[in-house]
């Protein structure tokens, strides 16, 4: 296997058996998935689209019913894979009389981090993270955002070269968010390997390089950022007019494929293939305002509903 | 061997500044002094009552205590993810279970070490001076709950919390009544029942040796060999309970 890969997924498949009567619950499908080393990789889908099933199998927690996993070229059930990687769960939880400095001590002496190391890097991790006014606190004392900070001190406590974050902006308020944000492209930088799940599209977006749909435990798409928006004919001229008048003008109307009403004002989306130009001038010709012509590019939101649209 | 050690110094340190654990141990504390008042009533025997409920109080304050924690500190940490942090790392889930055990059997330790201070010193302010009859009492008495200790955790290597605890004081019940049931299998006369009967009882622990507290109140000497034999009993079947524990965690899906 190659050393660039730094996750492989193949034929995947868990299912659940829930409550007395065994209940099957399918939570992945045959998922295959390749991750190249040095990716900042969202992998993206909305709640129980099977993202922490999947993410869960990698690290060892769950044992999948079928298929192959890889972390850096080993399989991943044996705990020797988990060397070189971190792993943040989604909302974590830690004990709770523990400081947070004990509790990355303890995780250092279980990557395998001597005295010394540790000794210089949990101060500095602390400080970094933004926890060193609380840390003579016991950690039952902090708030979710908190807790967050702490899992990912743990996570980048060994430097390791593969980080597996599930949900990692999950419970954090916007300046957390645009720290993680931050974090995750500093470490992209770095050349280390990013794995994330979000169920927040409009988020991931901004700070991955390529990404990969789940749905209903399927992939359902996956490529860098530019595949992933190119292939969809995704640009689109929104025309802002002043006021709510426009919507009494049919022929105006009728040149856009979505009307909407914003903030006082309307917004016609126009059909990907359309120009503006024909809407702007008969906005002049009705004496209409015109406030703004803007050609808007689709999100990766919009992408995703699009498919899952057409995965039926 | 230090990743074992960091989770038994972490459980250790966890389970110490508990409060739920320190307000059980204060209430045994209360009740060992409350010894005080019980041996007024007894005349002449006040120093046979102190040893007498002293020593039930640390057995039965002890075995509970071990069955809250080692029921408790595996299902916690399931259910609030905080063992994900642990088991993401390079060690085997063998050794998490073994750093747990060895952490809560520490807890006991001190836990039980101070209950057992407790009751020397009410002794010595009845002048009354701590024999060795006593000693052996309270050692066996430690072994059986950390005999306890594991079962809790092999229970709750598998099942919810209420039926780890369930199993756990329905077998120490059982297991201090084994001579009972003994003689009831004897009695049944079909072979095969007899038997299965038979091997069933020889699985369960055999707790009836480890409690002493007749012998020290009525000073009837327990030879040293007897105690070592049945604290060896313990350490073996304790040992037993923890490969078994650590084979099926092993195995779990932490969901």
């Amino acid at each position: 296997m190659s050393e660039a890969i730094a996750i492989r997924i193949r034929d995947l498949h868990k299912t659940f058996h829930l409550g007395l009567r065994r209940k099957k619950v399918p939570a992945l499908l045959g998922l295959d998935l390749d991750v190249r080393a040095g990716q900042v990789f969202g992998f993206l889908g909305p709640n129980g689209a099977g993202k922490t099933t999947a993410i869960k199998i990698l690290i060892g927690l769950l044992r999948a019913d079928r298929g192959e996993t890889f972390l850096l070229g080993r399989p991943s059930a044996h705990c020797r894979a988990r060397a070189r990687v971190a792993y943040l769960p989604e909302l974590p939880d830690f004990y709770d009389y523990l400081r947070p400095g004990e509790f990355l001590a303890h995780c250092g002496r279980l990557s395998g981090l001597d005295r010394d190391t540790l000794r210089a890097r949990v101060p500095a991790l602390l400080e970094r993270v933004g926890l060193n006014p609380a840390e003579r606190r016991p950690m039952r004392k902090f708030s979710r955002g908190m807790l967050q900070r702490v899992g990912i001190a743990q996570a980048l406590l060994a430097d390791p070269e593969l980080y597996i974050l599930d949900e990692p902006m999950g419970g954090l308020d916007p300046i957390g968010r645009r720290w993680i944000k931050d974090l995750l492209h500093e470490l992209g930088e770095r050349g280390k390997t990013v794995f994330f799940s979000s169920h927040v599209l409009a988020e991931a977006e901004a700070v991955c390089d390529e990404a990969a749909f789940l749905f209903r435990g399927r992939l359902i798409a996956q490529g860098s950022l530019h595949e992933l928006l190119g292939h969809e004919q995704q640009q689109a001229w929104e025309v802002l007019v002043e006021g709510e008048a426009v919507r009494e003008h049919e022929a105006i109307c009728k040149l856009a494929a979505e009307v909407q009403v914003a903030g006082g004002d309307t917004l016609l989306v126009l059909d990907a293939e359309a120009r503006p130009e024909p809407v702007v001038t008969a906005l002049a010709q009705a004496g209409l305002r015109l406030r703004s012509v803007s050609l808007r590019h689709a999100s990766l939101e919009d992408v995703f509903i699009r498919r899952v649209e057409r995965e039926g | 061997m230090r990743p074992i050690l960091s989770i038994a110094a972490t459980t250790f340190r966890e389970s110490i500044r508990n409060r739920t654990v320190l307000a059980i141990l204060v209430l045994a504390a209360g009740f060992i002094a409350s010894s005080l008042l019980l041996a007024e009533l007894a005349l002449d025997q006040r120093v046979r009552v102190l040893k007498d409920w002293g020593l039930f109080c640390v057995a039965a304050f002890g075995v509970g205590l071990a069955i809250l924690m080692g029921v408790n500190q595996v299902h916690k940490e399931v259910r609030r993810k905080t063992l994900y942090a642990v088991l993401s790392r390079p060690i085997p889930r063998w050794k998490y279970v073994l750093g747990k055990y060895a952490g809560t059997a520490l807890t006991l330790l001190v836990e039980v070490g101070a209950l057992a201070a407790g009751l020397v010193l009410l002794l010595l302010l009845e002048g009354a001076a701590p024999d060795i009859l006593l000693l052996k009492a309270l050692l066996l008495s430690l072994a059986e709950i950390l005999l306890v200790a594991a079962l809790a955790v092999f229970f709750a290597s598998f099942s919810s919390p209420y039926l780890s605890g369930f199993f756990t004081l329905g077998t120490f019940l059982v297991g201090r009544s084994v001579t009972v049931l003994v003689d009831l299998v004897e009695r049944i006369d079909q072979a095969s029942v007899h038997a299965v009967l038979k091997g069933l009882v020889l699985a369960l622990p055999d707790l009836v040796d480890f409690n002493l507290s007749t012998q020290a109140v009525h000073g009837i000497d327990t030879p040293w060999a007897t105690v070592g034999i049945t604290a060896l009993y313990g350490l073996a079947y304790a040992t037993g309970l923890l490969f078994c524990s650590m084979w099926i965690f092993s195995r779990r899906n932490l969901t």
